[in-house]
């Protein structure tokens, strides 16, 4: 069978034509359309615990360690109260043990010659005669410890409060995650808007026997931030839902009365 | 009319060496930046095109930030004249478990210039089985359901959204 290449080729061009036309338009349409996609960047901090801790892979800021001044106790107070503020200052009222009067003290007043200079959550500063004076919070000595136990519908409802750390069973906690309407029912919460934007969640409505209750939570609170995240969405707040049972512990930032409070919880 | 013809089979061929050359992921990357203004992000999937159609496997659908959804396998398949989208086990994150059934296993989109009007939907999940259209000219979304003994039981109040007429859910949403 003898093939006419000239005629096949003839036939061919055409095709070839139009195959380099749409060839030409594919790429055309390659340099106008984008080359890379969309990939999801995690911005959140909240599985970075150590974040929390300033720990070495943070951002925050090093570290300056001070050399300790050695601090003496005073055992002629008793330290009953402290309202401090961040920035260490405030009033405390302290109690003389030999005549049992108390006085209020606000920083840097003097008390028999001790100055309060600074106060901190616990304890609080006394200086005298350029000595530094520790003097702690009665209660705080005496290391707290009970627990909140009960048994509903087979779930353990466990918080134990051990000194300083408040600690809430996983079991207790998952009870929530795995029924929100639980979580509808025991709390409400509203948007609080600033400027059209979303500036916390307040607290319309708590059940005292929820855990959101016995944590801590009450009515008119406003949740400004969970675990270091400012809510300012929804997906914010939904955020911190979806993480929790990763999560080891728990920071509430709430503001109540105009105060910021913070409430922090170990998550066992 | 041999010219006719001749020129019939130009274009068609024409449109075939269109859709064989066509740089598929990039529209894809298209689809991504227009889904991402829409807060939602379509992220860590591996994509492979093919000659007539790109696939995409394991792809985590994040919605405001949020991890919503993982798909196992979505495949787009285009002749211009008829096209196909299939999305297979789409998988809700546990915690969404509450507000829907957690897996799907077949979500597939048609759209032919028979029916030029419509995309149809057809799904098959724990929900139950799903049909419906997008009525393009119109702008409506249709949804027929018949739910699954397990969305009857848990998950009434999805189906409280939608309208019970002869033993089907019927959901409709105007865009």
């Amino acid at each position: 069978m003898n093939i006419d290449f000239n005629k096949l080729i003839q036939k061919l061009i055409p095709y070839a034509f139009i195959l380099l036309i749409a060839y030409l338009i594919s790429t055309i349409i390659f340099i106008l359309l984008p080359r890379n996609g969309v990939d999801f960047i995690d911005n959140s901090t909240q599985s970075l615990s150590y974040k929390k801790y300033d720990g070495f892979y943070s951002n925050a800021k090093t570290i300056i360690r001070k050399k300790k001044v050695k601090q003496e106790t005073l055992s002629k107070y008793i330290l009953k109260a402290i309202y401090s503020t961040t920035l260490n200052s405030g009033w405390i009222t302290i109690e003389n043990k030999q005549d049992n009067k108390s006085y209020i003290l606000s920083q840097f007043e003097e008390i028999d010659g001790y100055i309060l200079t600074k106060l901190y959550k616990n304890y609080v500063i006394l200086e005298k005669q350029a000595k530094e004076y520790r003097l702690d919070i009665k209660q705080i000595n005496e290391k707290v410890t009970y627990n909140m136990t009960s048994n509903i519908n087979n779930i353990k409802e466990n918080i134990f409060v051990d000194g300083n750390s408040v600690i809430v069973k996983r079991d207790y906690i998952n009870s929530y995650v795995n029924d929100i309407d639980k979580v509808w029912n025991d709390i409400s919460i509203n948007e609080i808007r600033n400027d059209n934007k979303i500036d916390g969640f307040k607290v319309v409505r708590v059940a005292k026997d929820s855990i959101f209750g016995k944590l801590g939570l009450k009515k008119n609170d406003i949740i400004k931030s969970i675990n270091n995240n400012i809510l300012t969405s929804y997906s914010d707040a939904f955020k911190v839902y979806n993480n929790i049972s990763n999560t080891k512990y728990l920071n509430l930032e709430i503001l109540r009365n105009n105060e910021i409070l913070e409430l922090n919880y170990e998550i066992d | 009319m041999k010219k006719i013809f001749k020129l019939c089979i130009y274009f068609l061929f024409f449109i075939l060496f269109l859709l064989i050359f066509l740089p598929k992921e990039s529209i894809y990357n298209l689809l991504e930046q227009k889904l991402s203004q829409q807060n939602i992000i379509i992220s860590d999937e591996k994509r492979n095109e093919k000659l007539l159609s790109l696939d995409i496997k394991n792809a985590n659908v994040f919605y405001n930030e949020v991890k919503g959804v993982n798909i196992r396998d979505i495949n787009f398949f285009s002749l211009l004249v008829y096209s196909k989208v299939e999305v297979n086990d789409v998988k809700l994150l546990e915690s969404l478990s509450s507000f829907f059934p957690p897996f799907i296993k077949n979500i597939e989109l048609k759209h032919s210039v028979l029916d030029y009007q419509n995309i149809n939907i057809s799904s098959l999940g724990d929900f139950g089985l799903l049909n419906g259209k997008i009525d393009l000219l119109n702008r409506v979304l249709i949804l027929n359901l018949d739910p699954s003994s397990e969305m009857k039981r848990k998950y009434i109040k999805v189906l409280k959204n939608m309208k019970l007429k002869e033993g089907r859910y019927n959901y409709e949403y105007r865009f």
